[in-house]
């Protein structure tokens, strides 16, 4: 009679025993995904998400926004493989977004060959703006290095165009469903984009906004460049092109 | 089957970064060996810093008078596991576990510390802490109220920020320095834990006592950042701190505008305005001007910074958010810019910090 229940007990405790190694292996890789997603998230908002699921808070904060995306692009699809576009491609995000984190950024977005950046977005930082423009001195560094590799496997280079601008921006956790970001929205978000695409017309590497110009120093070596007319804006948009910075 | 915990996704330099230091007499390696259990490789380095020497045994020994043991052990694992540092975060599992946790237990307090059996009181405490510790943004009186009105007294918020501040100055110090995880965490795995778990939890019971306050002198009060130790009167923390500041000041390792102007790049960096405002008067003390040091501080650059200013003070910046990837490799890069002794003091400056300017927001609650 003992022994079936003996029986009985022991296939049930085995039972338990592999459903519990089931749960803290599962366990063990949210953490790892939480963990993942903190570094592009605040933690209070990953908290939310788990204990609510979902995150309502949106924060209006100054930010500093940086667009960037690779010159002619279309065309180099055009003339070369699926392949090698995606090499090139990577290639160029995997230097870029180094160097946005090295310099207290965040890549908020990639859109096909462009990407948005936002510094002072997860924390306080009073010296985003700094940040920002050295990263987008640095990025142009980094491509003039890349191009020098490309140029040697008779690729051609890649030239960028990066705008910079700051100002105040709701951040949150924008979406529905399945597809969410934390990201930043915006007048300033547009004003960045529009300025970004100025440096074709002002044939430029990087553009900042009158905002930006006004906390930077002499270290900066920056030229004013004739106000343009851009969509949605009612006034013409003053800019600045920044040629470099003195360490 | 072993679990995986926070602790595996930590990434983490080795070897430690602080250079050794002269040979450390007989007796001092006994008396610290007699303290930690063994003597870590960073202690002779250390030791070149006498301030910060005596503060690593200090703050590595002090028990809360007002809260309990077992609240501060949270909080001190909270705020490890926060700042991802590999040593303190080790060292705070350990003790949960020494004093009576399972390692199931801690490994669900690490994934929600609100999955524990709580006071209300203890969970407000706890999450005041969590928000000196992250400072994003520094906790306002509102945070203070609500701890107040969830039945905490406020010698007791003084003591969850002293317990907090005191984790942060060691999480940094220890982050900065890439100490390597102390061999105390083997007490708790292997074979053999089934004999030294419970030894070692017959001599923490045994040891570990709450602590003592002591009242502040009137120069400790008079001290730069002196309203801060004021507000923390009454628990252990205030002389803590206060003789620890009062040694780092007086050290002639770094210069005292060196040190100022570390201070006040981390209250900028924090957004503490009333820190900022006290570590530029003390710049003033050393002969910048008001206007001048807020130039270095909007541009974390300028031509009137000496050369080894001009090399600590962008670093210092970098110590108030990174996780442990970003603020080591940095460190590391200035160890050979600088000697040993200054090295090892601007890792305690830098740290003191830290500490200071977020347990800053006590002022305006107790």
């Amino acid at each position: 009679m003992l022994l079936p229940i003996a029986l009985v007990a022991a296939l049930y405790d085995r039972k338990l025993r592999r459903a519990r190694e089931s749960l803290e292996t599962l366990s063990g890789q949210l953490e790892r995904l939480q963990g993942s997603f903190h570094r592009f998230v605040p933690q209070y908002v990953v908290e939310d998400i788990i204990q609510r699921g979902v995150s309502t808070r949106g924060e209006q904060r100054p930010v500093t926004i940086l667009f960037a995306d690779i010159v002619d692009f279309t065309a180099m699809c055009e003339r070369a493989g699926p392949e090698l576009v995606v090499r090139i491609l990577n290639g160029y995000f995997q230097r870029v977004s180094k160097i946005i984190a090295a310099n207290n950024g965040h890549i908020s977005k990639f859109m096909g060959d462009g990407l948005m950046a936002i510094f002072g977005a997860l924390e306080p930082n009073p010296w985003q703006v700094l940040d920002a423009v050295k990263a987008a001195y640095a990025m142009r560094l980094a491509v003039m290095d890349y191009n020098r590799e490309l140029q040697a496997q008779g690729l051609a280079p890649l030239g960028i165009g990066i705008g910079v601008h700051c100002g105040d921006a709701v951040a949150g956790v924008i979406g529905s469903g399945e597809l969410v970001e934390y990201t930043v929205i915006g007048d300033a978000v547009n004003t960045a984009a529009r300025i970004e695409k100025l440096t074709r017309k002002h044939q430029t590497g990087i553009l900042l906004s009158v905002n930006v110009r006004e906390k930077l120093d002499d270290r900066f070596l920056i030229r004013e460049m004739p106000p343009s007319e851009v969509k949605g804006k009612p006034e013409p948009l003053v800019t600045f092109a920044l040629d470099k910075i003195i360490s | 089957m072993t679990i995986p915990c926070g602790l595996d996704n930590i990434e983490w330099i080795n070897p430690c970064l602080i250079p050794p230091g002269p040979p450390m007499d007989p007796q001092t390696i006994k008396s610290a060996r007699k303290k930690l259990g063994y003597v870590p490789e960073y202690l002779s380095g250390f030791y070149m810093v006498p301030w910060l020497y005596d503060a690593l045994f200090a703050f590595g020994g002090v028990t809360p008078a007002v809260i309990s043991l077992r609240l501060a052990d949270l909080v001190a694992l909270m705020v490890s596991q926060d700042n991802s540092c590999r040593y303190c975060y080790g060292l705070a599992r350990t003790m949960l576990q020494l004093t009576g946790m399972s390692e199931t237990q801690v490994r669900k307090l690490e994934q929600d510390f609100y999955l524990l059996d709580l006071a209300p009181s203890e969970k407000a405490a706890l999450a005041l802490a969590r928000k000196i510790s992250r400072a994003n943004p520094i906790p306002a009186p509102g945070d203070g109220a609500q701890a107040l009105a969830a039945g905490n007294s406020k010698l007791a918020l003084a003591e969850i920020a002293g317990v907090a501040g005191v984790s942060l100055f060691l999480n940094r110090m220890m982050t900065m320095t890439a100490a390597q995880p102390s061999p105390l965490e083997q007490a708790v795995k292997g074979s053999m834990a089934f004999v030294k778990k419970p030894l070692r939890r017959i001599l923490y019971k045994l040891t570990r006592k709450p602590g003592q306050s002591v009242p502040l002198t009137d120069a400790q009060k008079r001290l730069p950042f002196g309203e801060l130790f004021t507000a923390l009167e009454g628990v252990p923390h205030a002389v803590l701190f206060a003789n620890t500041l009062d040694g780092m000041l007086a050290s002639q390792i770094l210069p005292r505008r060196c040190k100022a102007l570390i201070f006040a790049v981390i209250a900028r960096a924090l957004q503490c305005g009333a820190f900022e405002q006290a570590a530029l008067n003390l710049i003033q003390r050393q002969g910048l001007s008001g206007n001048e040091a807020r130039e270095i501080l909007d541009r974390l650059s300028s031509p009137l910074l000496t050369p080894m200013e001009a090399i600590l003070i962008p670093v210092a910046r970098e110590t108030v958010r990174g996780q442990p990837n970003q603020i080591q490799p940095r460190i590391l890069h200035i160890r050979d810019q600088i000697k040993p002794d200054e090295f090892v003091e601007f890792i305690g400056v830098a740290s003191l910090a830290n500490a200071l300017a977020r347990m800053s927001c006590v002022i305006n609650f107790c």
